[in-house]
């Protein structure tokens, strides 16, 4: 009797199992002929190809939206340019660079989409082709713009008067590049590679639809659009849709059971235990482009405070407790120069990351070895109120990072880190504040605006730059550009304070860095930004984590290239699924 | 008939032209000796006008040695001459000398066969006269000694001497009792004069037809006994002055035996010729000469005793006309003389041998003293052999043995002398011998060999000290250092510069090449009389050429030429081989030709090439580091940035300029296997960018931005892998980049 009980539990069980299993078959999603990326529903990505974006795939979503004259992309031997809205004809002598435009391109409001259950049909509608209007409208767009662009930096560059000829009856334009370099192919290509937006779009738009790459935007659902190649776009893979999650820590698990194919930034930059089977997974490691930094709030603590908080919070150590090193649970890592657990190379000492060519490159001395000194806690209030918001992306790293630092033996019990919503951060109702910046740039286009100028509201992204023209007619900042509650570090560069002066000319070498063209300028603004935010005590630049994205095997490891500083989905064009799955 | 006519007349007045006439005697003129004969005209003399010039043609006379005499009553009225031949005037004229050209109505000339017609030319006539002419053939003997016959016969007469003296006549004075030199005088002045009349005899007889003794000639008869009698009393006249001349030295001679031994020889000769003199005069004189030969020995021995030198004994007189007056006297040489003589050839022998010796000896050390540098290997057995062929000429010491004379300083010297001279030849045959094998060792190139036996030289072995030649053998040590340092210095130099030459154009394996052994001295010096310090300093000097050879010569003509053979294909299947081996030598190269340099460090990988100047390509080659000539082989090149520039931190793009070969695949596969910079890799991945070369860019590819340090080596390393084994030449350039976005 108690065995025919026994043998009917275990069927049973048996059953649960099968039902199960068979219910994983069945519903798991097929994501064949799509590329699947995970997004923050609440961080919505906003497309402007000219202005960096508030999320990462924000600006990893230009290249798949918009062309330039010439569009970023790669092959196993490095970076190529690929001819996008002009064909490079060539460069004479006295550095006039001859384009043929490429008439025939349309922009993608040339298709008309249709949603039905789900179903997404595309007709044809008027055309509407490229034509140089548009190129003259995007480069007034970007001159407009100016060093809140990157791509503002690279017309000046290259170009005295940025703007060029024609075009003429062969559709060629020309443009008169600089007199003082050889311009290479790639040099040319790169300078003219901005995206192009059609001619009457918005100057100012939260998005920007209608491009001429390979994949178009579909109608957005909750404010989101995922997108389908355009029928001349050349897109081997015809969707790529946004999958929408509430946070990141699910990324991992989702990726191993399929709900997405691909997670361009791991959780902690580290490799997933979840996803360690080659058969179904490959990994492209970057360099970072994702930092931690405890930003001081410079109307709360004074500068001497600033500079013990400073001291107080050991980046190396709050990194290691950060990857658990050292103990069973600790996050492993792997770079792109094939190092593992090299946790010590993504330690910042400076607002420049370790990473960045300002720091390898020694341009900036690293700060521990002129401030070495233990922290005076007796110059700290009773409690140093942090804030952080984990509502918006990183929310398992703002934890993490919460835990280590309110460790009495991380801060030594003067550090009391408190997850907020954005209201408190956008009060500015912190003594200092978590951030994460991402998306930043290791070259020599390094984004201070993002860190400095932003607005203290992890909802909008917003940078607070004002300019204003001198009496010689020249474009400089405006200390309003500075305000006390229009920056995560309550600076601000009109209000009486001991720091006052060192503050405006903080706002100043700050806006000299973005805005120059050249780069011993750069460098030079590099090192007085550094040491005056070492003086000023702006932040703790903590450390960054690694670039590292995993891919299922349903897509040719070959055909993706994700290089450096190129836009991760700038390649998106030539992935291809692995033909025998 | 008219043309003849005219001819007759044309010739007929050339006739009448000529400038001298020929007078033509009738009856014509006779050659024969008959006496004087009247030249007639048809029984008339011919008339001479004044200003006019004859001839008259005589025949050649019948023998020779003749004379044709002339005898005319005209002579002062006319200038004439004979010729042998003669033109009317013309030509050159030789005239034959009148021997009675101070005579007013002769003349006489010599003719002989060897002219056919003689020319008698009147050449003057001062006024007409009328030739009166008498001719006459007529042997020249006979002419000549019927003009001298009675000047003969006087003068022979005038000559004559007394004979009595000579002759020992009972009451003549005896000839020790004449005045010599008053007698000597007389004789002499006479027997001159009969000489010279003998002379003119004695020519005379020359000109005798060869038939004149069978002639019953009075002429003749008369010379003949003329001649005799002049020869007999010069003869007598002779033996007589010489008789007197011998007595006459041995009175001058007094008690000087020495003067008396100095004319030995005249008495010696004087007794030899006995028979020419009168015997009785003979004996006196011998008798005279004998006693006083007596004092001969006597007086030599005393020469002996004063002679302190071991120069050959020159007495004086000498010994040989005593020997022979002892000879002449007939009386033989007595045991004393005899044991003179012995001594003094022996000892002259001994001391012209010595002397011989000592000269050729003083010549060895001259020899050898200024020769200042090592000399060639004859120089040893020449001295050798003089050394022996002068040791040979060297006699034992038997003077000093002589029983009557050994008591003599200049014997005792002279052994003591000969003594030492032998050892001196001895020591420079052995010295020179010695040196002569060494010589030989050291042409042979046998420099162990040679090292060694100078060393036994140097430090004496068997004993033997060469001390009558010391300077010498250490003069020879030093030479034979020399000449086995530069035998050994020149053998390795020969050796190595053949082999330079030989290999400076091996491309395959050259360390080996820098592995052989003409990279070491022919020879390793183990030996120098001066010392370790100077034995050092040699093989410091073979080991700097060598060294200069190895580090300089060979990699600079091999680098060259093998540079020259690279670059004329470098895509050539050993193209790589020949870059290696630039390299190769190149690391010997210690040189600072910067041209080399460059050379060297264009083939070689490793080494970095600068990159100076923003904005200009340079060629560079990129080669394979891995020798795999059939398979893939892993390639390299290296470029060191180091471009002036105001900037406190200089960064630059370097943009390379692949060859289609190497990029033309990078599209579907990295070109590349690794980009560094200062060792640190460069990846597309990180924050440096790497453009793909594509033909859209010439097949560049951009690494950017290269950091370069002001201060530092900036190295750009690219490596990567074909299958291929040659060499690539690529461009690079560097210039100040652009900020770029992506």
């Amino acid at each position: 009797m108690k065995n025919k009980r026994l043998v009917s539990i275990l069927g049973g069980v048996g059953l649960v199992v099968i039902g199960v299993v068979l219910y994983l078959i069945f519903h798991r999603p097929d994501l064949s002929e799509s590329i699947v990326l995970p997004f923050i529903a609440h961080q919505k990505p906003a497309i402007d190809p000219h202005l960096p974006g508030p999320t990462p795939l924000s600006d990893k979503l230009d290249e798949v939206q918009f062309d330039g004259l010439f569009d970023l992309s790669a092959n196993p031997s490095g970076i190529v340019y690929q001819d996008g809205l002009g064909e490079l004809v060539g460069v004479d002598q006295d550095n006039v660079v001859t384009v043929r435009l490429k008439p025939n391109k349309r922009w993608s409001d040339s298709y008309q989409i249709t949603v039905k259950d789900d179903k997404y049909t595309i007709a044809k509608s008027r055309d509407h082709f490229f034509s140089a209007v548009d190129l003259q409208f995007t480069i007034r767009r970007i001159m407009t713009l100016g060093s809140l662009s990157p791509d503002y930096i690279l017309l000046i560059q290259a170009m005295e008067s940025p703007g060029f000829e024609g075009p003429d009856d062969r559709g060629e334009i020309r443009f008169r590049f600089r007199q003082n370099r050889i311009w290479k192919e790639a040099d040319i290509k790169e300078s003219l590679s901005f995206k192009i937006l059609p001619e009457g779009s918005p100057m100012n738009a939260l998005n920007y639809t209608v491009g001429t790459a390979a994949y178009m935007p579909l109608p957005p659902k909750e404010g989101v659009s995922n997108y389908f190649r355009t029928p001349d776009g050349g897109a081997a893979i015809p969707d790529l849709i946004l999958a929408p999650f509430i946070d990141n820590s699910t990324y991992t698990t989702e990726l191993r059971n399929g709900a997405i194919n691909v997670l361009l930034e791991s959780p902690f930059g580290a490799l997933s235990p979840v996803l360690t089977d080659s058969r179904k997974f490959f990994t492209k490691s970057n360099i970072s482009t994702t930092m931690f930094a405890v930003l001081f709030n410079t109307g709360r603590l004074s500068r001497d405070q600033r500079t013990q908080l400073r001291r107080l919070l050991d980046s190396r150590l709050i990194a290691d407790r950060f990857f658990n090193v050292g103990t069973p649970q600790q996050r492993h890592i792997q770079d792109y120069k094939g190092n593992r657990d090299n946790y010590a190379d993504y330690v910042n000492h400076s607002v420049f990351p370790t990473s960045s060519y300002y720091i390898e490159e020694k341009i900036v001395e690293p700060a521990p070895a002129r401030d070495n000194a233990p922290a005076d806690l007796s110059l700290l209030p009773d409690t140093v109120r942090i804030k952080a918001c984990t509502n918006f992306g990183f929310r398992e790293e703002y934890s993490e990072l919460a835990d280590i630092l309110n460790d009495p033996a991380v801060t030594r019990g003067k550090v009391k880190v408190t997850i907020v919503g954005n209201e408190e951060i956008q009060r500015g109702n912190y003594d200092a504040v978590v951030v994460a910046f991402t998306g930043y740039r290791s070259n020599f286009l390094f984004d201070l605006y993002d860190i400095f100028l932003r607005q203290p509201d992890l909802v909008t992204y917003r940078i607070n730059l004002e300019v204003s023209d001198d009496a010689r007619g020249a474009q400089t900042v405006s200390p309003g550009s500075f305000r006390r509650e229009n920056n995560f570090f309550g600076l601000d560069a009109g209000a009486d304070s001991p720091d006052k002066a060192d503050v405006n000319q903080f706002l100043q070498y700050v806006y000299g860095f973005m805005s120059t063209r050249n780069i011993g300028d750069k460098q030079e603004y590099s090192r007085r930004i550094d040491q005056l935010e070492h003086g000023l005590s702006l932040g703790a630049w903590l450390f960054s984590v690694p670039s590292l994205a995993y891919f299922s095997t349903q897509f040719d490891s070959t055909s993706i290239s994700l290089y450096g500083v190129a836009s991760q989905l700038s390649t998106i064009k030539q992935w291809r699924e692995t033909p025998d799955r | 008939m008219r043309s003849k006519l005219f001819l007759s007349l044309f010739f007929s007045l050339l006739a009448g032209c000529a400038t001298f006439k020929e007078l033509q005697p009738k009856p014509e003129l006779s050659p024969a000796e008959r006496g004087y004969i009247e030249l007639r005209n048809d029984k008339e003399d011919f008339q001479l006008d004044q200003g006019k010039q004859y001839f008259i043609r005589f025949p050649r006379p019948l023998h020779d040695n003749f004379d044709i005499v002339l005898t005319t009553n005209a002579k002062w009225y006319m200038d004439t001459y004979l010729t042998r031949t003669f033109d009317d005037g013309k030509g050159p004229i030789v005239r034959i000398q009148d021997e009675a050209s101070r005579e007013d109505s002769s003349s006489v000339y010599a003719v002989d066969l060897s002219s056919g017609t003689y020319f008698w030319v009147i050449d003057t006539v001062r006024q007409d006269i009328g030739l009166h002419l008498q001719y006459r053939y007529v042997p020249r003997w006979r002419h000549r000694f019927e003009n001298e016959y009675a000047g003969f016969k006087q003068t022979l007469s005038g000559s004559l001497v007394d004979r009595s003296t000579y002759s020992s006549s009972p009451g003549a004075i005896p000839i020790e009792s004449v005045d010599f030199a008053e007698r000597l005088g007389y004789v002499g002045s006479r027997t001159s004069k009969l000489n010279a009349m003998n002379e003119q005899l004695k020519k005379l007889a020359d000109l005798f037809p060869p038939d004149i003794a069978a002639a019953n000639d009075t002429a003749y008869r008369n010379f003949k006994t003329l001649r005799a009698a002049v020869e007999d009393e010069i003869q007598f006249q002779q033996n007589y002055a010489a008789a007197l001349s011998i007595f006459q030295k041995e009175k001058n001679a007094g008690n000087n035996t020495g003067s008396f031994l100095s004319d030995a020889l005249a008495y010696a000769e004087f007794l030899r010729q006995h028979d020419r003199y009168p015997a009785l005069m003979v004996e006196k004189a011998r008798k005279t000469i004998m006693l006083r030969l007596n004092d001969a020995v006597p007086y030599y021995e005393q020469q002996l005793r004063n002679k302190k030198d071991v120069k050959p004994i020159v007495l004086d007189p000498p010994l040989e006309p005593v020997q022979q007056l002892y000879a002449a006297s007939g009386r033989g040489i007595p045991p004393a003389f005899e044991a003179l003589r012995t001594f003094v050839e022996r000892f002259n022998l001994e001391a012209s041998a010595l002397q011989a010796a000592t000269v050729r000896l003083k010549e060895l050390h001259a020899l050898v003293d200024k020769t200042i540098s090592p000399p060639a290997a004859s120089f040893y057995a020449g001295i050798e052999a003089s050394a022996r062929d002068i040791r040979a000429g060297i006699p034992p010491p038997q003077a000093a043995s002589s029983e009557r004379y050994r008591g003599l300083d200049a014997a005792s010297l002279l052994a003591l002398e000969l003594a030492r001279a032998a050892e001196q030849a001895d020591d420079f045959q052995a010295l020179f011998g010695s040196g002569s094998q060494i010589a030989a060792d050291i042409t042979a190139r046998s420099w162990w060999t040679a090292e060694s036996k100078t060393r036994d030289l140097y430090v004496g072995k068997d004993g033997r000290t060469f001390a009558s030649v010391e300077r010498h053998r250490e003069k020879l040590v030093r030479w034979f250092e020399s000449d086995i340092f530069n035998g050994v210095r020149n053998a390795t130099r020969e050796r190595l510069d053949a082999f330079v030459k030989l290999h400076e154009s091996t491309y395959t394996d050259v360390p080996r090449l820098y592995a052989d052994s003409a990279f070491q001295p022919a020879y390793n010096l183990s030996f120098s009389a001066a010392g370790q310090g100077v034995l050092a300093q040699k093989k410091g000097q073979i080991d700097e050429y060598i060294n200069k050879v190895r580090h300089f010569q060979f990699p600079e003509a091999a680098i060259r030429v093998i540079y020259a053979d690279f670059t004329r294909d470098m895509s050539a299947p050993d193209g790589v081989d020949r870059a290696r081996a630039v390299v190769e030598h190149g690391k010997e190269y210690k040189g600072n030709d910067k041209q080399l340099t460059a050379i060297v460090s264009e083939c070689d990988p490793a080494a970095a090439k600068w990159i100076v100047h923003p904005k200009e390509y340079r060629r560079l080659l990129a080669l394979p580091v891995t020798s795999n000539r059939k398979g893939s082989n892993d390639y390299m090149f290296r470029i060191r940035l180091q471009i002036p520039s105001d900037a406190q931190f200089p960064v630059f793009d370097v943009n390379i300029k692949l060859p289609r070969e190497l990029a033309e695949g990078a599209g579907r596969e990295q070109w590349y296997d690794l980009i560094t910079i200062n060792n640190t890799p460069i990846k597309n991945e990180g924050r440096f960018r790497i453009t793909s070369p594509t033909s859209d860019n010439g097949y560049e590819s951009q690494i950017t931005p290269v950091q370069m340090d002001k201060e530092g080596r900036n190295i750009l390393e690219v490596r990567f892998k074909k299958s291929s084994y040659r060499v690539y030449e690529i461009s690079a350039m560097a210039q100040v980049p652009i900020m770029k976005k992506n």
